[in-house]
């Protein structure tokens, strides 16, 4: 009986052999391929062009925005930005990407944009030059992705001043604050008129830039009435244009 | 006889064992490689990311409309990485080349090249949409 298991043992050792070698094979081939299988997915993830297109989307589509409230706050016509959004989708259209882009896009409409244009330059101490529009970004390739989000592009002017000096010979003093979307922002330029017989004339200021958004401007003139209106108009570094008015007071 | 025979047998299972190993190394060994890929798609998002660097505030837009090609030259020396050859060709929206220079910084390996497409507004308060071709290589 001895015998005979130590001569199955002993014949079957080559057999062993080769399973083991299949065993030892198997575990070679399927590590291999879980590497492999590994650096497909993340080269899958590396080439979502796709996604990585989105954020150059959205930054045409703000830059968009600042040059049609820079064309409409220097004048032009509101069409403007509708007309730029249009040129903007059909250029997204024609790319040669991996995907197809759509690009639809809504202009805000409520109690202070129109056609998501807003210009208030009346108002005592304040001046806002802003653009709205809510967007929805399709995609169709070898993923379909929606995108909806909403930009909005707002240039404010803050200004408050008094004088001080007796007689007609005024020194006025302004403070003037710029901001863009909220944030402090600097000027290109600044010009500032006050009230003389009912017509605004140019003033030569003296400007102090502090160089966060906020402007010290001081000027003299000889105005006789014992307020002095003043009229604050800027261009924010985007080529955005606003004015506030004030109404200064003696200190 | 038999003995000798199991001798023989036992060297052709000890070869068809060291077969078996090698030729799952060698199967293995011959799965298309992912690397150029890889490096490919990485590069393309270098190149793309250097241009929305530019293009966030509005520097290349202004570049563009004011025909400063060397400027965005220098800029993208710049941000791309050292050792990266790249050639920047600048369409309008009606695919019309309007770079009157080579914006590039050497000769470009045309064979491996990446390719990645861009588009620019300008914040002009005139529009414009701008097409930017990229092409990117490791020099070598």
């Amino acid at each position: 009986m001895k015998t005979l298991k130590h001569k199955f043992r002993g014949n079957s050792s080559g057999q062993l052999l080769v399973v083991a070698a299949l065993a030892i094979a198997m575990l070679i081939a399927s590590a291999s391929i879980y590497v492999y299988e590994l650096g497909v997915e993340q080269n899958s993830q590396g080439s979502l062009q796709t996604a990585n297109f989105i954020p150059v989307i959205k930054q045409c589509t703000r830059n968009a925005l600042i040059s049609s409230l820079a064309n409409i706050s220097n004048g032009g016509s509101r069409t403007v930005l509708s007309a730029n959004l249009e040129e903007l989708a059909e250029t997204l259209r024609s790319l040669k990407q991996q995907a197809i882009f759509q690009l639809a896009f809504s202009l805000h409409n409520d109690s202070n944009y129109e056609s998501g244009v807003w210009l208030l330059w009346s108002a005592e101490g304040f001046g806002v030059s802003s653009v709205y529009t809510n967007f929805e970004l399709s995609v169709q390739g070898a993923e379909n992705l929606e995108l909806n989000y909403a930009l909005n592009i707002t240039t404010t002017v803050l200004v408050e001043g008094f004088y001080i000096g007796n007689g007609d010979e005024k020194n006025v003093t302004l403070m003037c604050r710029i901001y863009n979307e909220g944030n402090p922002a600097q000027a290109k330029n600044i010009s500032i008129f006050y009230e003389l017989d009912e017509a605004w004339v140019p003033a030569n200021p003296l400007v102090l830039d502090f160089g966060n958004g906020t402007y010290i401007i001081s000027f003299t003139a000889l105005i006789t009435s014992n307020n002095v209106h003043i009229s604050a108009q800027v261009t924010d570094l985007r080529g955005i244009f606003s004015y506030a008015n004030a109404t200064c007071i003696k200190a | 006889m038999r003995k000798a025979n199991t001798g023989q047998v036992r060297i052709i299972e000890a070869f068809l064992a060291v077969i078996i190993v090698f030729s799952a190394f060698a199967i293995s060994g011959n799965l298309p490689s992912n690397h150029n890929v890889t490096r490919k798609e990485d590069l393309a998002s270098i190149g793309l990311n250097a241009l929305m660097h530019l293009g966030s505030d509005g520097f290349l837009g202004k570049c563009i409309d004011n025909a400063e090609w060397s400027s965005i030259r220098e800029a993208l020396s710049l941000l791309l990485p050292s050792g990266v050859a790249f050639n920047l060709t600048i369409y309008d929206s009606a695919m019309r080349q309007i770079n009157t220079e080579n914006i590039a910084n050497s000769g470009l390996n045309s064979q491996k090249t990446t390719f990645v497409e861009y588009i620019c507004v300008s914040q002009n308060a005139t529009f414009r949409c701008y097409i930017l071709h990229l092409h990117l290589a490791v020099m070598a």
